[in-house]
């Protein structure tokens, strides 16, 4: 389909009609003049592509643009005091999670360390997960209450969460008997307390709390091997679960349904996304009830049990939703932007009246 | 002449031969292929990518697979000319070079040349005020831009001309919005406007490379016989620099000019980046990236003949500019 000529001049019923694509440069859409619902206001929607962010928001500022749709947030404070631009927090679907692979790499055999329950719990509990949020993305990020977003219908952030304790973490290790070595690094049995955690190189967010991850796992006396690898090999090896400890990022499908493809048994076969090997029937039960049940209220309350036991079970450490933040400038109007699709109000959008540019005359091709 | 040209013809094919083997098993034994970028998403499955990389023959053995790359490739007629499709351009890889080969050409063509005027303009003044305040300081900015990193350069460029002055734009090669429907007069100027600041970045760092080794070439003529002969028959300063020491000072630059293509390709990746000029470049990484097989190795292809190209160009003018060499070849 991807290769066919259509999908390179698609031809659709919608509000604007397809112009132009030059991969990895731009794409153009015109106004539908004969529209069903009403011609759209904007004549002509142009994406223009630049491969660094840095550069994508200096378009904003430079007025060269006139929305962008993910302000980095190390831009938000500038674009935040930037006199022409304004700032759309917007949901989003992406989330971020470390993810304990509960068997010895590939094999059949359960892992030393993550196959114990008791284990995994302790190190949830043993990282400030709100406090690693903060440092990455100050105000704008959330911590992850389960495998789930906000944006989801069947969200749910009042769910119990293990809590940061982390003299309950150590208290716990001590009675698994793991105890702190005079190097600081918990041991037992003359095995380190100690895990390779891999991440993704080219991703900034997840290198970045990979290093306080680190830090903050030290100090309750587990030692973490940070393992960056190039995006492609990242995948490579997780999908062969070649890890013990994997710092993964989904998008979750705006239907809370798609867990079945994430974190089920089923999920967990080869190929699959549960590459850590996490099951647990009644887990899965519970997803299978909220599929099946035939009506909202049902189903979201079968979703939630389904989350809280995977909470409990700690299979994962669930990090954060990454903050969204769009810029527009000020003379254009928007309208809220809905976390599934922030273009799909394009047609209402507008120019303030008697902020227009030069280049708002052009006529479409 | 001719032999050097068939000698150097002969050298390249082989360079180029190798290159490109290299590429293609380096490429295929890094780790993912062009289906694995899109495994954050959870609608595609184990079974929909084993299906591309079957349609696509990916899960062939490694031999066969550059057997029939190696096929296609030789069929010499330049229309059947197979280089196959862009898996993260979603098109004829042909179609993406023809786009993207001009884009670096008029790039490099347009640094490369202003960095050689300027530079040796810089370095027969510098020769000829050897050892003046000017020269030395002329020299130490020569070496600030040369050590400096060149995305840092960009950046600073880019703040200051594009974001804070507003002169010129920010990034791309063209206004999207107007450049259509302008005049071809009109859309030369868009075109000019965009080009300035990714080649005027890498203008100024072959400028400061060219000037220190022009710089030291001159110094180098400045007190042979011929030049005092001719400054003893009363010509002017001025002719006896441009006229007869930079002639012979030449040699070194062009050689330098044919070096620098290599580095100029890959350099350019960074100023591309940052000024999102649509070049080899950039696509060439962003197709590393996604493992984009056919069209890795379709630019490894063309960087290598262009960069062949370039040091032969380079060779030949060498030749032209001094009959030593012609002899020695």
């Amino acid at each position: 389909m991807r290769t066919s000529a259509f999908a390179l001049a698609p031809v659709g019923s919608g509000p604007f009609r397809f112009v132009k694509w030059e991969p990895r440069q731009r794409l153009e859409i015109a106004a539908v003049e004969s529209f069903y619902r009403g011609r759209p206001v904007l004549d002509r929607v142009i994406w223009s592509y630049a491969p660094e962010m840095s550069t994508l928001v200096q378009k904003l500022f430079a007025g060269e643009a006139d929305f962008f749709d993910m302000v980095p947030p190390p831009s938000v404070p500038e674009a935040a005091s930037h006199p022409d631009v304004r700032l759309l927090p917007r949901g989003n679907f992406d989330y971020s999670f470390l993810q304990l692979n509960l068997f010895d790499g590939p094999s059949e055999r359960p892992h030393p360390l993550f196959a114990d329950r008791a284990l995994r719990r302790a190190l949830a509990m043993g990282l400030d997960r709100r406090a690693l949020v903060r440092s990455l993305f100050d105000t704008l990020g959330h911590v992850l209450a389960g495998p789930f977003v906000r944006a989801q219908w069947s969200a749910d952030t009042s769910l119990a969460q293990l809590p940061f304790d982390r003299a309950a973490a150590a208290r716990t290790l001590d009675s698994l008997g793991w105890r702190v070595g005079p190097d600081g690094v918990r041991t037992r049995g003359g095995r380190p307390l100690a895990f390779r955690l891999l991440y993704p190189a080219s991703s900034t967010n997840r290198k970045n709390m990979s290093v306080l991850i680190q830090e903050q796992l030290r100090g309750l006396g587990v030692r973490v091997e940070l393992d960056g690898a190039d995006n492609n090999a990242f995948v490579a090896r997780g999908r062969a679960r070649q890890y013990d400890a994997y710092f993964g990022g989904l998008i979750a499908t705006p239907s809370p349904s798609g867990i079945r493809q994430t974190w089920t048994s089923d999920a967990a076969k080869p190929g699959g996304f549960n590459t850590g090997r996490y099951l647990n029937t009644a887990f899965d039960a519970q997803v299978d009830s909220a599929l099946n049940a035939r009506d909202v209220a049902s189903a979201k309350a079968y979703y939630r049990a389904a989350y809280r036991i995977i909470n409990e079970d700690a299979p994962a450490i669930w990090l954060y939703e990454p903050p969204q933040v769009a810029g527009a400038h000020r003379r254009l109007r928007t309208g809220p932007l809905r976390a599934d699709a922030w273009w799909l109000d394009i047609p209402a959008w507008s120019i303030v009246p008697g902020t227009r540019l030069s280049r708002d005359s052009a006529a479409a091709p | 002449m001719r032999r050097l040209l068939l000698s150097r013809a002969a050298q390249a094919a082989v360079v180029i031969a190798l290159v490109a083997t290299l590429a293609f098993v380096l490429i295929h034994v890094a780790p993912g292929d062009p289906f694995s970028a899109s495994l954050d998403d959870p609608s595609v499955t184990a079974d929909i990518r084993a299906t591309q990389r079957a349609q696509w023959g990916y899960d062939r053995p490694l031999p066969q697979q550059y057997v029939r790359w190696i096929a296609n490739l030789a069929r010499l007629e330049l229309d059947a000319l197979e280089l196959g499709w862009s898996h993260t351009h979603a098109r004829p890889v042909k179609e993406v070079l023809a786009r993207r080969v001009p884009n670096t050409l008029l790039l490099m063509a347009t640094a490369l040349g202003l960095g050689l005027v300027a530079g040796v303009a810089l370095g027969t003044w510098q020769a000829a005020r050897q050892g003046s305040r000017s020269e030395r300081a002329s020299g130490a900015l020569a070496l600030l831009a040369l050590s400096a990193p060149e995305f840092l350069v960009a950046l600073g460029a880019l703040g200051l001309f594009a974001v804070r002055w507003r002169l010129l734009p920010v990034s791309g090669m063209v206004d999207p919005v107007l450049h259509d429907g302008l005049s071809l007069a009109g859309r030369a100027a868009d075109v000019l406007r965009h080009l300035l600041l990714p080649a005027g970045t890498l203008a100024l760092l072959t400028t400061a490379a060219v000037s220190r080794f022009h710089r030291s070439a001159m110094l180098a003529v400045l007190p042979e016989e011929f030049v005092r002969t001719a400054r003893a028959k009363g010509v002017t300063e001025v002719a006896v620099l441009v006229r007869h020491a930079l002639r012979n000072a030449l040699g070194p630059v062009i050689t330098i000019a044919g070096l620098m293509l290599p580095a100029l390709f890959g350099g350019a990746v960074f100023v591309e980046k940052i000024f999102g000029w649509p070049g080899m470049g950039l696509t060439m990484v962003n197709a590393v990236g996604g493992r984009d097989y056919p069209l890795v190795l379709a630019s490894v292809l063309v960087g290598s003949v262009l960069v062949a190209l370039g040091g032969a160009v380079a060779e030949v003018l060498a030749a032209v500019a001094d009959p030593r060499v012609r002899g020695a070849a």
